[in-house]
């Protein structure tokens, strides 16, 4: 007969030693969090990189009215009406929890009778909406009273009306000022975060936002370090208080490995019942099409069924939303969309103008009002080509080049 | 129904490949992890293989000429390999703890996800569809080998044939897509992707082998494998298929385990030939993988017993001169070919390989620009970093193993090296220590002495004057 109370006593002991190092790793964890959030307060000031969010002037998208855009300024025009709508670099995604308040700064003298800050937020469809405070040249607005300013914003923009062009000198978003509560409660946002998979998500680390002021992985290693610490002191100190210190010390790495793993766990399982329910039961036609650049791989579609053989040397065009010659999303992924045809998406380098370049026999598809190219000026085919047009498709225009300039 | 069939057939059969191949390398107490797992990669580097052989003697590929040739090898090694030494006998003395249970409902909690939605999810991440996909598409459409070029040569020279893309790496990464292509009959965005998570599962195998292999209890390397499935840098590498960087990593891993056992088994001639597979793929599958290749040789030479000081010596300049030789053959201006006459040239000259009797062997796809070694090579993810870290843990952990000292020092190195470069690597990549990561980019190869001389401090330097007592070759491997 098995006496039960010295079971469970061996068991105690034989558990005293994990139990004590999964305590001492959270422990240690909190004391990083504090550590972190007290070294901020008493410094007064946050780290370098999370003290302001730079919002870049160039490579914009109007909605309404028009932009000039210079290196350090950017020029608004409103429309007609008086009302200008621009949308800053989607890039830009940052936590809402992370900063709090814009702050946009004009040219002195500028005749704006309204302005409003502008977002859009994984967690809500539509747009929202703040009304942008003036303060001489600075028009600011505190955001987190709001409660659509949360999750991952991902998207910014600004709403302004006025009389005459505005001058846009910077536009800035900012934390509050450092408090022991915040600070927990954005490192606690930070490492709980769902990032959602993009095109880059391979290349980032897990956890390691732009201004993440404790990311997970660090955050873990310093709590390992410290609970491995406390655990040794114990040893010393106390050593009847562990029965092993190895398997302590093991518990202790368990448990905060699982902290940095769990939040990727999570990640895992969400993108996947998305996977499921956007793509079961379809072809893959079909799964194609449910992408959000489904509409280029249509477009992909309907120009290959034009082309009269498999193996046509086909040149993509457009202005795109980035720079001339750098890459560009719709015109590279129409690249690998309308393989096996021999297609040049002018991804990067992009060459001075060669005549030389281009054969008889060529097709030159052109998505929109087409940046500066050698076959292109003033969005019109450049007249030097001879170009029939064989199609328009989806708004893209298909041409063939019958000849050459000086051919 | 049947597509799915044959999916499944096309990604098995290599590995079914690879095992065989393995079984016959392989002592036969290297276990039954590391045999599933090395055969995995090396399986896949032999399909690469072939179809590259198959392109270069025929001018096409095809899916039954290639399943021909491993037939024959399966039916080969089958033969040649004696019953006694198979490894998956141990499989069957396995018991089911509760720790082996836990472990393996958490590595399936993982591992499912991972693999419905690389099944479901068409080709997502940017170079995925863009660097790798694009080519494999393409050699699937045409069933060849076409020549790619980088976008301004594609410019300068217009020809129909030659196609253009960024194309600076090997061509393993895109043969194996292709090859799943070319069984499965047509391009499919999702089911090309297959070989992704099993290369992620195979390097977990892997890891465990490799501990396992190195005298470390069953339990421990149990761990490490389900380790290696729960790093989200492994993990977002194989959901979002398409990147050569797991791959990358088991090349170097097998390269590692190989180098750490030729000089003391007894079945040298096999290790040797998995570490010449394993560098030559890891190479081809991203241009980085020459450097880490060579550095983990140079390693192994340095750690080799004081007794062979010279050959230590020599085996290291040699590494280092070839390596850097044919790293300029492959970058800088000047061609290492020798004209044989009438029977062809010889030689290496701008990643193209001349041998008689072939077409041009363009290992490299035309590259654009230069290479700077230290922020080029080692600011990317694909230093093989899983390998680097879990064989130095792997390494830290010999105790009473015979090549203990020189281990011991592998892995103090290795384990280091490959930190700093996590740092140099994430840290670049999270502007937050932009600054840090930057300083250890720059000069990773002074960070590469630094952490070779505290390794050679840390054991004591035990690693170059090593076991005096030894008197007869040590067999490695334990029972498992």
């Amino acid at each position: 007969m098995v006496d039960s109370s010295r079971l469970k006593g061996a068991l105690c002991n034989r558990a005293r030693p994990f139990i004590g190092g999964a305590v001492c790793a959270l422990v240690a964890a909190a004391a990083v969090m504090l550590a972190t959030a007290g070294w901020i307060i008493l410094r007064g000031e946050y780290p370098e990189h999370a003290r302001k969010l730079s919002i870049p002037l160039t490579g914009v998208t109007v909605r309404t009215g028009s932009v000039n855009e210079k290196d350090d300024f950017l020029r608004v025009i409103p429309d007609s009406r008086g009302v200008a709508v621009v949308l800053f670099d989607k890039s830009s995604w940052f936590l809402a929890d992370q900063f709090h308040v814009v702050q946009i700064t004009t040219t002195k003298g500028t005749a704006i009778q309204r302005a409003e800050w502008v977002w859009l937020s994984r967690a809500y469809d539509e747009t929202q909406l703040e009304p942008l405070q003036r303060n001489g040249r600075k028009f600011r607005a505190h955001l987190e009273a709001s409660e659509s300013w949360r999750d991952r914003i991902n998207g910014i923009g600004v709403v302004l009306s006025a009389t005459t062009p505005v001058t846009i000198k910077d536009i800035s978003l900012r934390p509050p000022n450092p408090s022991m509560r915040y600070l927990l409660k954005r490192i606690w946002a930070e490492w709980a975060f769902r990032e959602g998979y993009h095109g880059y998500t391979i290349n980032g680390l897990h956890g390691a936002g732009h201004a993440t002021i404790l990311p997970i992985g660090l955050g873990a290693g310093f709590s390992l370090v410290s609970a491995l610490a406390l655990l040794w002191l114990i040893h010393i100190l106390r050593p009847e208080w562990l029965s092993s210190l190895r398997s302590a010390m093991l518990a202790a790495l368990v448990v905060l490995w699982a902290c940095t793993v769990l939040p990727w766990a999570h990640e895992l399982w969400t993108e996947t019942f998305w996977s499921l329910e956007t793509y079961v039961g379809k072809t893959e036609t079909e799964r194609k099409l449910s992408e959000s650049d489904g509409y280029l791989f249509s477009l992909a579609e309907r120009v290959k069924d034009v082309l009269p053989s498999p193996s046509e040397r086909i040149f993509v065009i457009s202005s795109g939303t980035s720079v001339p010659g750098s890459t560009n999303f719709e015109r590279t992924k129409l690249h690998y969309y309308l393989a096996p045809h021999n297609v040049q998406s002018l991804f990067r380098y992009l060459p001075k103008p060669q005549e030389g370049s281009v054969l008889q026999g060529d097709y030159v598809l052109v998505l929109d009002e087409a940046h500066p190219s050698y076959f292109m000026e003033k969005g019109k085919i450049n007249p030097g080509y001879s170009v029939k047009l064989i199609e328009e498709i989806n708004g893209a225009r298909l041409y063939l080049i019958e000849r050459r300039p000086n051919a | 129904m049947l597509e799915m069939a044959w999916a499944i057939l096309t990604l098995c059969f290599p590995w079914l490949v690879g095992i065989q191949i393995c079984r016959l390398a392989l002592p036969h107490n290297s276990g039954w992890l590391l045999t599933l797992g090395a055969g995995f990669f090396i399986g896949y580097a032999i399909v690469a293989l072939v179809l590259f052989l198959q392109d270069a003697w025929t001018g096409s590929i095809g899916f039954s000429g290639p399943l021909f040739v491993f037939l024959a090898i399966i039916i080969a090694t089958w033969y040649l390999s004696p019953s006694h030494r198979d490894p998956f006998t141990s499989v069957r003395s396995v018991s089911l703890r509760p720790v082996s249970v836990f472990l393996v409902l958490f590595s399936a909690s993982i591992a499912l996800p991972v693999i419905a939605d690389v099944w479901l999810r068409p080709l997502f991440p940017w170079d995925a569809w863009y660097t790798y996909g694009l080519q494999a598409k393409i050699y699937t459409h045409k069933k060849e080998i076409v020549e790619f070029v980088s976008q301004i040569q594609w410019l300068d020279n217009p020809r129909t044939d030659v196609f253009n893309t960024y194309v600076a790496h090997g061509r393993l990464i895109p043969l194996i897509q292709t090859w799943m292509g070319l069984g499965i009959g047509r391009w499919s965005e999702s089911l090309v992707n297959l070989p992704w998570p099993l290369a992620w599962i195979s390097l977990a195998l892997l890891t465990g082998g490799a501990a396992q292999f190195f005298g470390i209890s069953s339990r421990i390397a149990g761990l490490s494998a389900c380790a290696v499935l729960s790093m989200p840098i492994t993990g977002v590498h194989a959901v979002l298929a398409g990147y050569p960087d797991l791959w990358l990593a088991g090349f170097c891993m097998i390269l590692i385990i190989s180098l750490s056992a030729i000089t003391e088994s007894t079945q040298r001639l096999g290790w040797i030939c998995l570490a010449v597979v394993a560098a030559v793929a890891a190479w081809w599958a991203k241009k980085y993988g020459g450097l880490f290749v060579g550095l983990g040789i140079a390693a192994w030479c340095l750690s080799l017993p004081e007794g062979r000081v010279q050959w230590k010596m020599l085996f290291a300049f040699l590494t280092i001169g070839t390596l850097s030789l044919v790293y300029l053959a492959f970058n800088a201006p000047f061609p290492l070919v020798i004209s044989l006459g009438p029977a062809g040239e010889l030689g290496v000259s701008e990643g193209v390989l001349y041998i008689p009797g072939f077409k041009e062997l363009r290992l490299e796809a035309h590259g654009g620009g230069g290479f700077s070694l230290i922020n080029t090579a080692f600011s990317s993810k694909s230093f093989g970093l899983m390998a680097w870290i879990c064989l130095g843990l792997v390494g830290l952990s010999l105790k009473e193993h015979p090549i203990a000292q020189r281990g011991r020092f592998l892995g103090y190195w290795l384990l280091l090296s490959g930190f700093s470069t996590w740092i140099a690597f994430t840290y670049t990549q999270a502007s937050r220590y932009a600054k840090i990561g930057t300083v250890v980019e720059r000069h990773m190869m002074i960070v590469l002495l630094v952490t070779f001389v505290l390794a050679l401090c840390a054991s004591n330097g035990k690693s170059l004057s090593r076991d005096q007592k030894r008197e007869e070759p040590i067999k490695t491997g334990v029972p498992v």
